[in-house]
């Protein structure tokens, strides 16, 4: 199951799809301002694959972080979504 | 009249940043004594390195570096930058690292405060 995730780390709706994502054992994909997960550790704990846009990434500064999380692009977001047998979002 | 505005939100998942750096903007403009303090994820409107590429979004980076061009104040809440993980070195010069008394204190003593 993949879960997305749009809102930032600070708010009710992106602390729940996370918590939703471990919980489901769920890989999750970042965007927007889901993407501040990346930084402080804070996807620390979760053992899923997490996967981040690209464009939303570059467009917040955060090219620099080091972190394992995956950048893709758009058209990796549709392949992944259509691959899966259960998307859950946007949170 | 001394105004304040201080943004909570991060820059482009929503319009609050875009809209507090306008209206500083237009109040550094009319010459009014204004303050930006930046807290909890409203830091990130400092971060470095914002590439808006083909995304047309405007570069908040490059805003808020006019603003301290033109004389505008920006303040940034030293907890919320730890809290975000972010350091002195991420964020773009003229962004003043404050602590909380410091904040209390501008608010205190401002005559309006916004908050984004």
């Amino acid at each position: 199951m993949l879960v997305l995730i749009k809102s930032a780390p600070n708010t009710v709706e992106g602390k729940r799809g996370l918590k939703i994502a471990r919980d489901t054992s769920s890989d999750i994909v970042l965007l927007q301002d889901g993407v501040y997960f990346m930084v402080n550790e804070m996807l620390d704990g979760y053992c899923g694959t997490a996967y981040a846009i690209e464009e939303d990434v570059s467009l917040r500064g955060l090219g620099d972080i080091r972190t394992g999380v995956k950048i893709i692009n758009w058209d990796g977001l549709i392949d992944m979504a259509t691959e899966e047998d259960k998307v859950v979002g946007m949170f | 009249m001394k105004l304040t505005v201080l943004l909570t939100k991060p820059p482009y998942g929503s319009i609050q940043a875009a809209e507090a750096v306008r209206h500083v903007m237009g109040a550094v403009g009319e010459e009014i004594d204004v303050k930006l303090l930046l807290v909890d994820e409203g830091v990130y409107l400092a971060k470095k390195g914002q590439e808006a590429g083909t995304t047309e979004y405007t570069s908040l980076e490059e805003a808020l570096k006019d603003i301290i061009d033109m004389g505008g104040e920006v303040f940034i809440d030293k907890a919320s930058l730890r809290d975000s993980g972010l350091d002195r070195e991420d964020i773009i010069e003229g962004v003043e690292v404050v602590n909380s008394y410091d904040i209390s204190q501008v608010l205190i003593d401002t005559d309006k405060t916004m908050i984004f």
